[in-house]
């Protein structure tokens, strides 16, 4: 090929390409959702006169153009591929394999950040827990078990684990499950628990808070089940199975889940399994992270009851130990703030049981917790 | 507007070309300075009024320089008056609040800072304006009476931002008379796609070691000389890359704008240095400020003041801090060491230890240069040479290391011109010539692809001479 053959090709190409995907942005309809990222796309901005002089309008268009740019997965999946395997990065957007385990690597202690949760903890037990039986447990991340040993980036579990410990109120009582758990216990591609593989942590739990649950449960599986870290990794990784668990006596267990707008609660199934098809498949379990949960087992041999403060894990163990309580009232302060925390939504009645579980990442960054 | 991101490669871009490729010529500057406009408003609604303020000032002073050329005195105050506004501005809006931090300081007042965004590009275009009303005075060039004309040489958006900075006389004719070829767009596009992949594919990666490697809590001796390796290859790729897409699009559109970047790394010494690191910059200080004030040809005190004010002033150009000063005074010493003694025997000794005095050195001048504080400058560089109490190295460094190596490796590689000369040697053949012509293409079209791959997904993407 001569030089001027190669400049016109080029010439040629360019035009192609540049028009090409132009055009392709104009017309092809903008997503609402990205599926594989879990999340909302940015939709093209409103024009007003003070976004355009404020530069909002520009920025808006900008992330609006990277959101709905054709083909965009197909373009991430290009990304990951060049990050791993021409440029021979060990991650990509801080996303690695281990094994058949994809997870994302936490190379930072935010000590401030746990010690203030810890602090966050002890006025929840000030304000409203203190005739009450409180336990709290941590629940490790995936990269507990596999970060280190795979060479990967990761915080010192130990001191975190201290950190917790040091600063929490000796009044609560403090139920280890970093060794009742292992890497396979949690799905492959998604950053959750498998709650098929809880037993461990409902016996370490019946044990240390002294109730008696059920453990006769049957396993249902829903297929092609991808979790968060497939879309985030934008790697071919497979597809795996959704286990949930059910059992006789859920016949007669009722579920409310507080509506955050009309602060009454509103009847729900424990899995629904419409809430498979949503952005995050894991919110078939107790329809996701909702601000309050009321579980009631009508046919309970027993009075107790617990208030379970929790994040995403949670909604999956929930289910697991209501067989031992009359009543679990299900709370994530990620999205109620603790001053809400009224009879009409909780009742702390004295004597009950409190559990505050919640996973690393959360209490790593707890500012999250809306505590006050 | 950044010229990696998908607003411009893949909005503003087909749709100036298709403007500006269909209107006659006669037009073709109008449709550039609206367009460059557009490309300045959409980064700066409001100071692109204050750039436009600027440029008119300059176009009404130079014809009025130009009008009264006959009266020395007036004309030269016609040019001055020109160059003190824009330099008057530069200085408001760049260093008003160091002047009221440094007074705060020295006399323990309380003067409230003014807290004023800095226009981008604004120490870019003040400096073109500037060296036209100077030229223009000199009888460099002609005076520009088409305000359009004019204004298109000020505001043309390819080096608008961050450079180079091209003097009026670089594009007058351009400005009138342009012709654009297949040989003019082929060698455009292959600017621009490697000065985008260099931006997007080396310099970003690298900037997200350094970020990783400063604010790690796990700092290492290591850590901190591949922080400074990665963020000298970081600011080289990011800088030399924006050039290089200026001078393909400058291409592209029919003008010729000049190198900015001639492998700075490969250098003999610090005055080589400057010779192949932001040329048009070092050439700028040299045209109006260095020789002005006498060059070398001065007593040799006077000539060690002007190498201190020029290095001091091309320090503080880059930022309004103390730091930025040090970095180019740090610069004035080793140039005035060299000039003094040290320069000819630089050229004696094997180039291996010329190359690494050179390379020791500069590295230094980053840490400097990217240092948040006086007092970080000298814990770095402790730490650098076992100095700080921290380990040789960790899990940690280890880690990133390991996961940039590739990315080290191919930014090292490529601030050589190492595969420049074996493609040139290669092209002497006929045969590969041919062959390496259809490899281009295709090595061209995959890195667009995977540069727009990584913008796509990515968020890593601010240009570090936005700032300055």
């Amino acid at each position: 090929m001569t030089d001027k053959a190669r400049n016109i090709s080029l010439m040629i190409i360019f035009i192609f390409l540049i028009y090409g995907i132009f055009f392709l942005n104009l017309f092809l309809e903008d997503a609402q959702i990205s599926s594989v990222e879990r999340r909302n796309l940015k939709q093209f901005p409103s024009i007003t006169w003070e976004k355009i002089s404020d530069g909002s309008f520009m920025s808006e268009f900008d992330d609006y153009t990277l959101d709905q740019f054709a083909f965009r997965d197909s373009y991430r999946k290009l990304k990951a591929f060049v990050a791993y395997n021409i440029f021979n990065q060990s991650d990509n957007n801080k996303i690695y394999i281990a094994g058949d385990h994809a997870s994302k690597y936490l190379d930072k202690l935010n000590e401030g950040e746990v010690i203030s949760g810890a602090n966050k903890f002890n006025k929840l037990y000030e304000e409203y827990l203190k005739n009450m039986n409180v336990y709290y447990s941590i629940i490790p991340d995936k990269n507990y078990f596999i970060a280190k040993e795979n060479g990967y980036p990761s915080i010192d579990y130990e001191k975190f684990e201290n950190l917790i410990l040091s600063n929490m109120n000796k009044n609560m009582t403090y139920i280890n499950l970093f060794d009742k758990l292992e890497i396979d216990d949690y799905y492959k591609t998604d950053i959750h628990w498998r709650q098929e593989k809880l037993e461990n942590v409902v016996e370490e739990l019946e044990n240390k808070m002294d109730f008696e649950s059920v453990d006769d449960y049957k396993e249902n599986i829903l297929e092609d089940f991808y979790g968060v870290y497939y879309g985030q990794s934008a790697l071919p990784l497979p597809s795996e199975n959704l286990v949930y668990c059910t059992a006789d006596f859920f016949d007669d267990v009722s579920v409310k889940i507080l509506n955050e707008t009309t602060f009454e609660y509103e009847e729900k199934s424990m899995y629904d399994l419409e809430d498979y098809n949503n952005v995050d498949p894991y919110d078939i379990f107790l329809g996701g992270p909702k601000a309050a949960i009321v579980i009631e087992n009508k046919n309970a041999s027993t009075d107790k009851e617990l208030i379970m403060f929790r994040d995403s894990f949670g909604s999956s163990l929930a289910p697991l130990l209501i067989g031992g309580y009359k009543k679990i009232t299900v709370l994530d302060l990620r999205y109620i703030a603790s001053p809400l925390l009224t009879e009409e939504i909780v009742s702390f009645s004295e004597g009950s049981d409190v559990l505050i579980i919640n996973c690393v990442d959360v209490l790593n960054s707890s500012s999250i917790l809306k505590i006050f | 507007m950044l010229f990696s991101s998908i607003s411009f490669l893949y909005y503003f871009v087909p749709i100036l070309f298709f403007i500006y490729f269909l209107v006659p010529f006669k037009f073709k500057n109008f449709v550039l300075l609206v367009t460059s406009l557009f490309f300045y408003f959409w980064g700066e609604p409001i100071y692109v009024f204050l750039m436009i303020g600027i440029s008119i000032v300059g176009y009404v002073f130079g014809l009025l320089t130009d009008r009264y050329r006959e009266n020395k005195k007036l004309s030269k105050f016609f040019m001055l008056f020109s160059v003190v506004i824009s330099f008057l501005t530069l200085g408001f809006f760049k260093y008003a609040d160091f002047v009221i931090e440094n007074i705060n300081g020295i006399f323990k007042t309380n003067i409230e800072l003014l807290k004023i965004a800095l226009p981008i590009g604004i120490s870019f275009y003040t400096f073109q304006i500037a060296s036209y009303n100077i030229d223009l005075y000199r009888g460099n060039v002609k005076v520009q009476k088409n305000l359009v004309s004019f204004m298109t040489y000020v505001s043309m958006f390819p080096q608008l931002i961050a450079g180079p900075i091209v003097r009026y006389q670089t594009v007058e004719k351009e400005l009138y008379e342009r012709k654009v070829t297949v040989d003019d767009v082929g060698y455009g596009i292959r600017r621009f796609v490697l000065g985008l992949a260099k931006k997007v594919l080396i310099a970003n990666l690298l900037g997200e070691f350094c970020d990783i490697s400063k604010t790690s809590t796990e700092q290492s001796v290591l850590f901190v000389w591949t922080y400074v390796i990665a963020y000298a290859l970081h600011i080289y790729f990011d800088f030399s890359g924006y050039s290089d897409m200026a001078i393909g699009l400058g291409r592209i559109l029919g003008f010729h704008f000049p190198e900015n970047f001639d492998y700075p790394y490969i250098s003999n010494s610090i005055t080589e240095f400057w010779r192949r690191w932001h040329i048009t910059l070092s050439t700028w200080f040299r045209d109006y400020v260095y020789i002005p004030l006498g060059g070398n040809r001065v007593s040799k005190i006077k000539w060690l003041r002007n190498i201190v004010v020029v290095w001091a002033l091309t320090g503080l150009w880059h930022g309004a801090s103390w730091n930025f000063v040090i970095w180019g005074l740090f610069f004035a010493v080793f140039l005035i060491i060299e000039k003094l003694f040290l320069y000819d025997k630089l050229n004696k000794i094997p180039k291996i230890f010329s190359k690494s005095y050179t390379l020791i050195l500069v590295l230094i001048s980053w840490i400097i240069f990217d240092a948040a504080s006086t007092s970080d400058i000298a814990t770095r560089v402790g730490m650098m040479f076992g100095f700080g109490n921290v380990p040789f190295s960790n899990f940690e460094t280890l880690y990133y290391i390991k996961s940039y190596a590739m990315i080290f490796i191919i930014g090292i590689i490529g601030a050589t011109p190492c595969v420049k000369n074996i493609i040139n040697k290669l092209r002497e053949n006929k045969v590969m010539n041919k062959v390496l012509n259809v490899s281009e293409i295709l090595v061209l079209l995959l890195l667009l692809v995977v540069s727009t791959a990584y913008l796509v997904d990515g968020s890593f993407n601010p240009f570090l001479y936005f700032r300055f």
